[in-house]
């Protein structure tokens, strides 16, 4: 018997085909919106039928330039077109930020585990996000919104460096009529008088927000350094650390659980989460850099 | 299992055979004390040897070159590998762990990996950096060959795992006897011998406490120490065939190419915008020695360290794993 021999069985021998795992679906840019000075919203249209559960991500490629990871930033109930919201941070998202309406981009996914929504009925949701991690969360945020009567409460804290760093800035005001959902927001600084809600980090919400800590679940997505500080203050809190979703950035890089740049302990982001309990992750001191 | 007996002069004869169907690699020497894979012809055919421990080339270069198109990729021709060795048939368990395990099976490893017959030999000697005794392993295949050769004298007694070692055997079964007992007893007292030599050229380390506990490397001053040694070649980890990782690049035409990358360079995990979990190398030791005595032994059940040494043999400052693993025994 040779080692893994049922792994050795190639699908054509099984009398179907299939696709390279490396192989993009084409897809087309349809809409470029700018969300701040450094972040655009890109929304796309997959030449093939593409799902996803909320919290997977892509690997986005740019022909001949390279390709990288991101979390779609739309809802996964809209089925014809993806939405990713990217920061400008490096070589393939300045190239992104670069493209024009029609060019042609590659998506492969989705990857991952997502957020265990159905873990979530009948709790109170606290999301807590920052700057562009607010992308996963709005994603998320759509998800839990299509079907609102199935969560007690909704609490999303965000935060951004100025009121001009906010994304989504329309949505936002759709949202605040939402009855169950309660929003809490907070700019790091701001010149007098322009900013009406808070000012400070966005940890400091969290005093601010009133919900059941026992049947609450917290989200927690932006840069690591406010993960870091997020994470603290929930525990701080009360949160069980099984009770904090955390959405974590590594150097995904293929996507599959095979080229081990995104690991994490005996972890690969790409594939065991990007999404994971605190609990499961807490520690690895290279958690948060 | 089947057991069969092949004279040395029939071995060659099988080999000229063999040559039209397949690529066949097989151990030449190199310099004095090394060996390395060649293409066999049947003009270097006189001057193949089995080996008397694994070669230079990681066998890892066979199912996972240094750098290869992925999307689209290549059919390769069928290839028979011999000589290999049994610290490198635990390396494929690990990198088949790895590359076909999961959620998702790497094809352009599957279709190398199935396109071949591995036809492996007992280590008949061991090189000073061998260490395979000292953990979990031994100079001798007992599991992921098609075909084990164990030298006996005038020739081989042939150990036919797989359906494709019985095939082959079967086509050429006019060069193959039946083994008789006198031959088995030969080969199991070079076994012995080769075991005990392994474990006395490692009298000097003991390591068994940082294998047995596996436990998360301590923080400890010893990282910063190795690390201080460390000139950031690389080399280890591309010598060592356990070592998966790698970098995808993108092409025209949204074509893929990956190269062999090393958790040992400072950009390995570096993210855009700059964050990086492992910015120093005292950090990037630590994870490294995680990696192969820690979390792979979590994900799949054994070490991702097979003890060929390949990483002593091509380390420039000379650190020594042994020596590492035993230090990192004596601070607990």
């Amino acid at each position: 018997m040779r080692l893994f021999k049922n792994f050795l069985l190639t699908p054509v021998e099984n009398g179907w085909k299939m696709k390279n795992i490396y192989q993009s679906i084409k897809s087309e840019v349809l809409k470029i919106t700018d969300e701040s000075s450094n972040i655009k919203t890109i929304t796309v249209k997959p030449s093939e039928k593409f799902s996803f559960v909320t919290g997977q991500f892509i690997e986005l490629s740019l022909d001949g330039i390279g390709e990288a990871p991101f979390t779609p930033s739309s809802s996964p109930y809209q089925t014809e077109t993806i939405d990713v919201t990217i920061m400008k941070a490096g070589y393939v998202t300045e190239k992104i930020h670069q493209l024009k309406k029609g060019a042609l981009v590659g998506i492969r996914g989705p990857y991952g585990k997502g957020y265990p929504i159905e873990e979530m009925f009948n709790k109170e949701i606290l999301i807590l996000g920052g700057g562009v991690g607010m992308a996963p969360l709005r994603s998320f945020l759509l998800t839990l919104i299509k079907q609102i009567d199935k969560f007690k409460k909704i609490i999303l804290c965000y935060g951004a460096k100025s009121p001009d760093d906010i994304i989504y800035k329309s949505e936002f005001e759709k949202w605040k009529k939402i009855k169950k959902l309660n929003i809490l927001r907070s700019v790091d600084k701001c010149p007098a008088g322009v900013w009406k809600e808070d000012i400070g980090v966005v940890t400091c919400l969290l005093d601010k927000a009133k919900f059941d800590l026992k049947n609450a679940v917290s989200i927690v997505c932006g840069p690591p350094i406010m993960m870091k500080f997020g994470t603290r203050k929930l525990l701080e809190l009360g949160f069980l650390p099984e009770k904090i979703y955390l959405s974590m950035e590594k150097n995904m890089s293929c996507g599959l659980g095979k080229c081990g740049h995104c690991q994490l302990g005996p972890y690969f982001v790409c594939k065991d989460g990007p999404v994971f309990t605190y609990d499961k992750i807490k520690d690895f001191e290279e958690l948060w850099d | 299992m089947e057991v069969r007996y092949i004279n040395n002069n029939n071995w060659q004869n099988f080999l000229l055979n063999q040559i039209e169907k397949y690529n066949i690699f097989s151990l030449f020497e190199q310099g004095d004390a090394d060996y390395n894979y060649a293409m066999l012809s049947s003009e270097n055919l006189k001057d193949t040897v089995l080996g008397k421990y694994r070669s230079i080339v990681p066998i890892k270069s066979f199912f996972f070159p240094s750098s290869e198109k992925i999307l689209p990729f290549n059919k390769k021709k069928p290839q028979i590998i011999i000589g290999v060795k049994a610290c490198e048939l635990a390396h494929l368990r690990l990198l088949d762990a790895m590359f076909l395990g999961g959620e998702y099976k790497d094809p352009v490893y599957e279709e190398a990996r199935k396109n071949t017959v591995l036809i492996s030999a007992d280590c008949s000697s061991a090189k000073d950096c061998c260490f395979c005794s000292i953990i979990e392993g031994a100079p001798y295949p007992t599991y992921g060959f098609d075909i084990n050769l164990r030298p006996v004298k005038n020739g081989f007694v042939a150990e036919i795992l797989t359906d494709a070692g019985k095939a082959l055997v079967e086509n050429n079964d006019s060069f193959f006897q039946s083994a008789v007992d006198d031959h088995l007893a030969e080969t199991e007292k070079n076994r012995v011998n080769v075991n005990e030599l392994v474990i006395k050229i490692n009298k000097d380390f003991n390591f068994a406490k940082a294998l047995d506990e596996a436990v998360k490397p301590p923080e400890t001053d010893l990282w910063k120490e190795v690390a201080k040694e460390c000139v950031e070649c690389g080399g280890c980890r591309f010598a060592c065939s356990t070592c998966y990782c790698f970098l995808i690049g993108e092409q025209k035409n949204f074509e893929k190419f990956r190269l062999w990358d090393a958790c040992q360079f400072k950009g390995y995990a570096r993210v855009a915008g700059g964050g990086n979990p492992r910015p120093s190398k005292p950090l990037r030791y630590r994870n490294l020695y995680s990696c192969k005595i820690n979390y792979r032994r979590q994900n799949f059940g054994f070490y991702a360290c097979t003890g060929c040494g390949r990483c002593i043999d091509v380390c420039p400052a000379e650190i020594d794993i042994r020596k590492v693993l035993t230090k990192l025994s004596e601070t607990k």
